[in-house]
């Protein structure tokens, strides 16, 4: 597969390669390949910093996943949209949380407990 | 899809009632689902089929009844998410790698959990009726069967590590790898009050995720994040991850 310059591709281009990587992640995590689950977790932040310099910060485009049936797409498309869509994003990652969509939801759950204490504070 | 399964009695472990009712619909919704990479023989009168020889006698998966939610107060679902998904496919014969099994049985828990959640009682009998009937999974029925533990205080989480459980396992509140790489010594790792029993999958889970970049810690892992912190903060840190994987009460 050719490898995506993300300086030059569009922002639909950008939310694509987001979303296979979303998906790739979770598998990873599902099989414990922690290797992989590294690899892809820096790889779809690159995505998030690039939409973010786009003007009007297009890390919003990935509201489009808030409803897709991987618990770790909503989950990556929730993390990433924090600061454009603040309210949002939480009720996605609460969501997660009620329907036990385990390990996901354990993720979701501290990263709400830490928003919540001010422990984390996205940018 | 709602029924409850439960066979009366007080406490919260139910087995289920007798399987060997006609499943009708649901059975031929489970065909459709293509489970197995295996033909099935004739349709057995419970209508479930299955391959191979009929399982053995095991220990039941219990299922815990769910109470129907309150009027004011919606069930899973009920806000329009996405629906249940399917169940997870499982393999005929056991993956090669111990992880792989270990994410198969892990899958099959965790989707069991939801499934109940979204009150699907008699799916969930069904798919169990079928996993029986695959003989490498029946060495993973008590972790299956933990996955579903509710959770519980400290003071019990710690007082059962004198009592060995199948499908549990020893996990330390303060992650064991991050206080050893700091240079904790073995007696301050193993300290009792550092110890509880947990599920064992919960177990894998909560170590998986000690060991994946986060955004809360920078990009860093938990494990990374904790090797410069006091014991105090490894606490912190190790409870809150108790208490969002659903083992410890908060």
């Amino acid at each position: 597969m050719k490898k995506l310059n993300l300086a030059t591709a569009t922002v639909p281009e950008l939310a694509d390669e987001f979303l296979r990587l979303a998906i790739a992640k979770g598998r990873a995590v599902m099989d414990f390949e922690n290797a992989k689950v590294k690899r892809f977790y820096w790889q779809i932040d690159a995505i998030r910093n690039e939409l973010k310099t786009r003007p009007g910060d297009q890390r919003r485009v990935l509201a489009a996943f808030y409803r897709h049936p991987s618990p770790s797409v909503r989950l990556e498309a929730a993390t990433a949209t924090l600061v454009v869509l603040p309210e949002q994003s939480r009720l996605v990652l609460q969501e997660i949380v009620d329907r036990l969509e385990y390990p996901f939801a354990g993720t979701a759950g501290m990263r709400l407990h830490n928003l919540a204490t001010g422990f984390y504070k996205p940018t | 899809d709602d029924a409850t399964g439960q066979v009366g009695g007080g406490g919260l472990d139910l087995s289920l009632p007798d399987l060997s009712f006609d499943l009708g619909d649901i059975g031929r919704e489970i065909d459709k689902l293509d489970l197995f990479d295996l033909k099935p023989r004739k349709l057995r009168s419970g209508g479930v089929r299955l391959a191979g020889k009929p399982p053995r006698r095991l220990p039941p998966i219990v299922v815990t009844p769910d109470k129907p939610p309150k009027p004011d107060k919606p069930g899973i679902g009920h806000n329009g998410g996405p629906a249940l998904e399917d169940p997870p496919q499982i393999p005929r014969s056991p993956p090669k790698q111990s992880k792989q099994r270990t994410a198969v049985q892990r899958g099959i828990a965790s989707w069991i959990e939801r499934a109940l959640s979204f009150r699907r009682h008699a799916l969930v009998a069904s798919f169990r009726a079928a996993i029986e009937a695959v003989s490498w999974l029946r060495q993973y029925f008590a972790q299956i069967e933990t996955y579903r533990d509710p959770p519980k205080t400290l003071r019990e989480l710690q007082q059962a590590v004198g009592s060995p459980r199948a499908g549990t396992q020893v996990h330390h509140r303060a992650e064991k790898e991050a206080m050893a790489l700091s240079g904790f010594t073995q007696a301050e790792i193993n300290a009792p009050e550092n110890l509880v029993r947990v599920p064992t999958s919960k177990h894998y889970e909560i170590t998986g995720w000690y060991q994946q970049p986060n955004e809360e810690f920078g990009g860093k892992t938990p494990r990374e994040y904790l090797a410069d912190k006091p014991l105090a903060e490894r606490l912190r840190v190790g409870n809150d991850a108790l208490i969002r994987f659903g083992v410890l009460k908060p």
